[in-house]
Parts: C-alpha cells; structure tokens; sequence
C-alpha cells in the first residue's frame, strides 16, 4: 500500500470525531470514503493534511512509501510528503485568467524586472493538456463550468509531470459538492485519468450513486470508527446506507432529567399564549417552486413534528430558507395560520407571521460571536426587555434552565465562548422565547456534542407538546426516525415520498436511504 | 506590556494611561490642574468629541462615515451663507442642524438602496460637500453673520464651562443611553456585528442603518452650530482636519470598557486622554504639529498593549 494511517484517534471536547481508525489506500485505485456527517471524514482529510493532529497516546502510525511518521505537524510537512488536497471551495479569483490563477499557486516566473507572460502561459498550456482538460489558458474563471473549474483545481494540486512524480496521494475533499449532477460525470472521468497515472485518490463525498459507479474501494466511517474497508465489488448501496446509520438511539434514551420549569411557563412571564390544539394545518405550502424547488405541496398541523429529509441536492438547503423568508419564492402559495404569505417575503415578515428558522451554519447565520449570550437570546424582541432588568434576568435564567445551558450565570459572557452545543441551545431559546406558531430547525443537530443533542431533542417535544408546529431538517437523519410522526423525502425539489408512523413506512433504514442516495 | 486578562487593569489600560498623564503631568507643572488650562483643554476639543459621538454610532452599526469632516465645514458654510441671505439667527442655527441631518440621511440611502459600501459613499459626499462648501461664497469666508447678542449667549459660561461644552456633555449621555440601553442602540450593534444574524432575526437592518447615519449627521449638525453660533463666522477650511483625530477617538474607544466594541464610554476615556496629552505637549513647548505624533503614538501603544482580541472590533 502507498500510504497506510494506523490508529488514529482525534479527540475534541465532549467528542471523539476519530476512534482509532486504520486506513490504507493503494496506487492507481479510486478510494471513496463514505459517511453520514458528522463520522469522521473531514477530521481524517484534516489529520493527512496536517491541520488537526491524532492524539499523542493513541500510537497513531502514518506510512508514506515506506516513511513513518507519528503525526504531520503542518500543511507545509503535507505538502514536502507529497500529500495534495482539492478542498470543496475552488482556488480560483474571479475575473483572473486561468493561466494567472495557475501561476498565483505555482509561482510567478520573472525575469527580474517583469512576469514572463509567456512562461506563464506555456505552462498553463502544459498543466491544461495534461490533465485533458478543454479550456483556453486565457479563459477568464468567471466563464468557466463548475465541473472546469474542479479540474483546474485538481490539475494545480498535482502539478506538472515532473511535480506530479512526487504526489503519493490526491485528496478531493467534497470537491465535486459544486458540479451540477450533469458535470459529474465529466469530473469523476478526470478523477481515473490520475488515477491511471499510478496515484491513489482519496474521495470524501456525498454523492454516492455516482461516485460508487467510479471508485475501486471503500471505506465506511461511523461515529469515528471504520464500520467498512474493502473493494466496491463486494457491496453495494443497501449495505452501505445500512452501515452509514448511527447505531446509538438517542432520541429514544433522550430521558433528559426534567428541568424545573417548562418553555409554557417562560411563555406566561413573557405573557405569550399558544392556541390551542387544532387540527386545521397552521403552515401548508402548495405548489410551491423557488431555486432547487420544483412544485412543493405539504402542511403541518401544530404539535406536529414533520421531518424532512433528501439527499444535499434535492433541496433540503433551500427549504427552510424559503420558509424563513430569506429566499425568494417564484411561484406558488405559502399559507400560515390562515394568512396567505406575500410573495416579497422578508425574515423579518416570516417572524411577525409566526415562523422562526434556526437556521444551520450556526456562526454565520445563527449567533452573533462577540455579542453577549443575553444579546442574543433576546435579540428578536428586544422592545420587550426595554428598560426591564428583572424580566431580562427571568427570562434568562429559566431560558438557561431550559435549555440546560451550561455554565449558569453567564449571560453576559461573549457567545463566541460557548461551547457549539451550548450556542446551540442559546439560539433554540433565542427562538423558542417568541413563542412561535411554526418552528423550523435546519439541521439543529450539526456539530452538538451528544448531552446537547438530548436536551435539544428534548426542547423539541416540549415545544411540540405545547402545540408549537415543528419541522426538522437534518442531516442526520436517523435521528428522526425517533421524534417525527410523519417524514418527507425530497428528490430533485420535489416530494416523492412520505413516511408515516402510522403506517410503519417510518424507519431508520428507509429514512437513511432517501438521505444517502 | 505584560498582557493582562480579564482585570480591571487590562479593560481600562487607555483609563491607567489618562490618570497616569494628569497626575505625572500635576507633578511636573501643577498649572495643567489649573481650572483655566482644564477649561480651555475641554474646549479645544469640543468638535473632536462631538464629532466621534457620531462617528461612534456610525462605526457601532458597522459601517464608516469619512464625509463627516467635510459635513461640518458644509454645515457651518450653508448656514452662514443663509445668515449671509438675511436669515435670522435661529434660521441660521437651524440650517446648520438641517443640513448635517440631510447629508447624513444622504450617505444612508446610498449606502442602504444603492448597496454601495459606505467608504466609497463617504468618500465621494465628502468630495461633493467640500465643493459646496467652496462654491457657497466662491472659495471666501463668511465672516459676522450671526449679531453680537447671539454670539454672547454662546460665550455664557455655565459652571465654568461654555456652553458648548454641556452640549457635547449630554450628547455623551444620550448616545451612552441609546447604545447601551435602548433596543435600538441593541439593535445598532447586531447590524453591525453581524448584518446576517439580525435580519435573520428580523430586525430591519437597512432602517437600522439608514437612521445610524442620519442620526450621524445630526450630530455633526450640532457640532456645526455651535460652530457658528460661537463664533459667527464660517470658514473654507473647516472641517477636514478634524477627521483624523475624531477616528483615532473612536478607534481607541475599542480598547476599554467594552472590549473590542466601539463604545461611547471608551470614547469619552480616549478624547480625553488624548486632550491632556496635547495639552501636556502644549505646556512643554512641543510645536503644533506635535498633537498628531501624540495622538498616533498613542493610538498604536494602548492597541499594542492590549490583548489580541482588542486590537480590532470583532467581527460576526
């Protein structure tokens, strides 16, 4: 084998993202490693490029031709072991050239006064033909396809023939997630030409269908463990999908002790009422299309927990953004509570209607950082707290009891400081507070240490008891085998199915497989 | 320096160098404690301080306001063209606040609907306002506008201090109130911590931020008046150079009371460390051009001294 990683074991707070895990990848062959988020994958790209490191008493061993190291201290030590990565953002500036964008990677050849242009060029050219790739070295990027643009990036990773001599392994780190599924193939033809050139190629990706079509062997990781290492030609996509699934039940064990005051009764200090028990659908979309969208019909009852599930490109991402407001509907109706929606809608319209997004990406779009825990929890409805400390100091104290957020007393610390389950249950509160008719969750799960994934199951029935309609997106999906009554699974923008309890079609294995495939 | 965590020490460093400045400055010549010296100190940087109380809110709702120079010397030039038409001295005062208020609501629109980003804004209104402000009077001064009897009013101490000088005073007090304690000044902040949180959380950031620079310009429409109000007369000159040193205020603001925040009480500590330091400057000899090596050594030495998640406003 040309590069072997043994034991490797990555801690993190509260989460082991790699338990002694072993891997071997061979010349020539395409390696798909394949997982739910949240397995291990990217740790393990990150350990092989030097970003994070295997734990120092966990006798990691990483094998490059013959060379052993214990762990590879920086990207630079990645790099002179011949290791080349293509991450899942393109290295490309817009409005450079091709030719120019190669040569910001690889060097600008001079003459001592000015950049040899035609050196730039020719060796533009070079890489280009190469790696078979069609395109012009002055083409600008800006006019380059997604699935172009991912070569290129391959092709500056590897280099030359000369610099490609000393690749011992290609990384593509979700690099295909920005092709359309059309380009794939394209791409993945691209991908054997390497490995054709004696080079293994290490695959982390979400589209399985294609990518299973390509690649030699496999690897299964789950919780951090490899479930699976072996050739393709002995599996296929039901034994997989079946060993991507988690196999702890939180959801079922999510006992959390009983905090000592309940979301109700944080709603009568704010004096917020929810109606009561109904059974007609207080949110119901129907023919609704937008980007990825194509003609959505559902509804959801409140006290109602709806799943919604699909595969990274069926639409599951633009959804709650639509819901939320904060992506343009095109056509369609979109009815809460009675009302129908305007077409310009806005965040801050969904909100007054009684739709609140916890939306994923929680740095970004979720909490503000350096504003302080209260800051943000009330941050919604500050003119409710003007001017009142003390329903600010209840609100905050039964929100952290609530929530269980952790430690207590601190809501006047920087948000950026808690750990990313306590963010978490922070923005659920900020959310939750307001007393929402419909409470959409966009993967609220992503990146929770296991305690928080409990109590954050937990708020969700509550909420959900308290007639608040929820709908869940997740990516991990078996999760809501255990809390949704009703699922539905999205294809290519639409819903081509639906699992309900009540008919038993609502299973881990039929959840999974509409995610994975 | 020894980086110093979580302590009083370490949040007020800019408060340590003011108190140490008076009392080394006391020791040295005890007339900088001279109620005179304190007062014509103070005075001497009452537009400074006004001028960052807006700059403050500018910079809190995460954007900057480089016209604002350029918006005084235009205010003060449009209203005393007005006094020179004939109008009467509460017109006039009135033109000074109108105008600052108008160019401010300017810079908002164009930052907010046209989506430029409000360097570029400023920059270009500057250069627009500084034209007016030339052409007003063909590039002359306008010089008596205002009649002895306003000017005197203007030149009424109160306790010992100038009117002008309360004026910037309460200004310190509303911002500090409407940043700290209203929803809006909340709100301020989100907007400008993180645009993309706070519209998720329906707060209507381009309202938000549109009243930030209209409110900006309101401020430096005070500041204007009692420009001319002070003096009667209004001139060419006026105006940019006070940019500098009013951004070196709030950039310092940063470093104490709320770390890495633009804050309104650190900006009342760093105008007033660096006013004794001049003033101190003053004293020894040091020539004019003196105050703008004090202010930038100063500046760099108390963001170096902190710890690094001061040394610039966060961000997200």
């Amino acid at each position: 084998m040309a590069i072997t990683a043994k034991n490797i074991s990555v801690t993190f707070p509260g989460v082991k993202a790699l338990d002694s895990a072993n891997f071997g990848f061979c010349e020539g062959r395409i390696h798909a490693v394949l997982g739910a988020n949240g397995s291990g994958k990217s740790t393990l790209v990150k350990v092989l490029t030097g970003i994070y490191h295997a734990d120092r008493d966990c006798g990691a061993e990483i094998t490059i031709d013959g060379q052993t190291v214990r762990d590879i201290v920086s990207p630079k030590q990645a790099h002179d072991l011949g290791i080349r990565v293509v991450h899942q953002e393109s290295p490309l500036i817009f409005s450079f050239s091709v030719a120019e964008c190669i040569a910001l990677f690889k060097g600008y050849p001079t003459n001592g006064i000015k950049v040899k242009w035609d050196a730039v060029r020719q060796y533009a050219q070079k890489l280009l033909t190469l790696y078979h790739i069609n395109v012009s070295p002055e083409t600008l990027t800006d006019n380059l396809s997604a699935a172009d643009r991912n070569m290129i990036a391959m092709a500056m990773a590897m280099g030359d023939e000369e610099e490609s001599r000393q690749t011992r392994i290609l990384i593509l780190d979700e690099a295909d997630a920005s092709i359309p599924e059309a380009e794939t193939e394209e791409f993945l033809a691209h991908v054997r030409h390497v490995a054709d050139m004696g080079i293994p190629v290490l695959m982390v990706t979400h589209r399985m269908k294609e990518v299973i079509g390509y690649c030699d062997d496999v690897t299964i990781l789950n919780g951090g463990r490899v479930v699976y290492s072996g050739l393709k030609s002995n599996i296929n996509e039901d034994f997989i999908v079946s060993r991507m699934i988690r196999q702890t039940d939180e959801t079922l064990s999510a006992k959390a002790e009983q905090a000592s005051c309940r979301i109700t009764d944080l709603w009568r200090v704010l004096g917020r009422q929810q109606n009561g028990a109904n059974e007609r659908p207080v949110l119901s979309v129907e023919e609704l299309t937008a980007k990825n969208l194509n003609g959505i019909t559902f509804s959801v009852r409140s006290g109602e927990i709806l799943g919604v599930i699909g595969n990274p490109d069926s639409g599951v991402r633009e959804l709650p953004m639509v819901l939320g407001g904060d992506m343009p509907i095109q056509s369609g109706r979109y009815v809460v509570d009675g009302r129908e929606m305007e077409r310009r809608l806005t965040p801050r319209k969904c909100y007054q209607a009684g739709v609140n997004v916890l939306p994923c990406d929680r740095p970004v779009r979720g909490g503000i950082m350096s504003c302080t825990l209260c800051e943000n929890v009330l941050m919604p409805n500050q003119k409710q707290f003007w001017n009142k400390p003390g329903l600010v100091k209840k609100t905050m104290n039964m929100s952290m009891e609530i929530f269980d957020i952790q430690p207590r007393n601190s809501s006047a610390t920087l948000f950026g400081k808690f750990s990313g389950g306590n963010q978490q249950k922070a923005i659920m509160a900020k959310w939750l507070c307001t007393c929402p008719k419909v409470f959409v969750l966009d993967d609220p799960t992503y990146g929770v240490d296991p305690a928080s994934r409990i109590r954050i199951f937990t708020a969700m029935r509550e909420a959900a008891a308290a007639n608040v309609a929820m709908i869940v997106f997740s990516t991990e999906p078996e999760q809501l085998a255990g809390l949704c009554s009703r699922v539905l699974a999205l294809h290519s923008g639409r819903i081509v199915a639906e699992l309900k309890e009540s008919d038993g079609t609502l299973d881990r294995n039929s959840i999974a497989k509409w995610c994975y495939t | 320096m020894k980086k110093l965590k979580n302590s009083f020490l370490s949040h007020y460093v800019l408060l340590w160098v003011l108190i140490v400045l008076v009392i080394g400055g006391a020791i040295w010549n005890p007339t900088v404690l001279n109620p005179s010296n304190l007062s014509s100190m103070i005075t001497g940087r009452v537009t400074v301080g006004i001028m960052a109380v807006a700059m403050t809110i500018c910079m809190a709702a995460g954007e900057m306001d480089i016209s604002l120079g350029y918006m005084l010397g235009t205010s003060i030039m449009v209203s005393a063209f007005a006094g020179m038409r004939g109008a009467s001295p509460a017109v006039v005062l009135l033109v000074a606040l109108l105008t600052g208020t108008l160019f401010g609501a300017l810079n908002g629109f164009l930052v907010v609907v046209i989506k430029i980003p409000s360097t570029i804004v400023t920059l270009g209104s500057g250069m627009i306002m500084y034209s007016i402000s030339m052409g007003m009077n063909n590039s002359k001064s306008i010089t008596a506008v205002l009649p002895g009897t306003v000017t005197a009013i203007f030149k009424t101490r109160i306790l010992g201090f100038l009117p002008c000088v309360w004026a910037m005073l309460l200004l310190f007090i509303l911002a500090y109130w409407m940043l700290e304690h209203t929803p809006f000044g909340k709100q301020i902040y989100a907007v400008g911590f993180s645009p993309r949180v706070a519209h998720l959380a329906g707060i209507p950031t381009n309202l938000v931020k549109f009243l930030s620079f209209t409110l900006c310009g309101a401020i430096v429409g005070v500041a204007a008046a009692f420009n001319i109000g002070q003096t009667g007369n209004a001139y060419v000159s006026t105006g940019p150079s006070y940019l500098m040193p009013c951004l070196a205020v709030v950039f310092l603001s940063i470093t104490t009371h709320k770390i890495g925040r633009y804050n309104i009480v650190g900006t009342f500590i760093a105008l007033f460390t660096l006013a004794v330091a001049y003033n101190i400057a003053g004293m020894a000899g040091a020539p004019f051009w003196f105050e703008n090596i004090a202010n930038g050594i100063i500046l760099l030495g108390v963001v170096l001294a902190n710890g690094e998640d001061s040394r610039s406003a966060h961000k997200g």
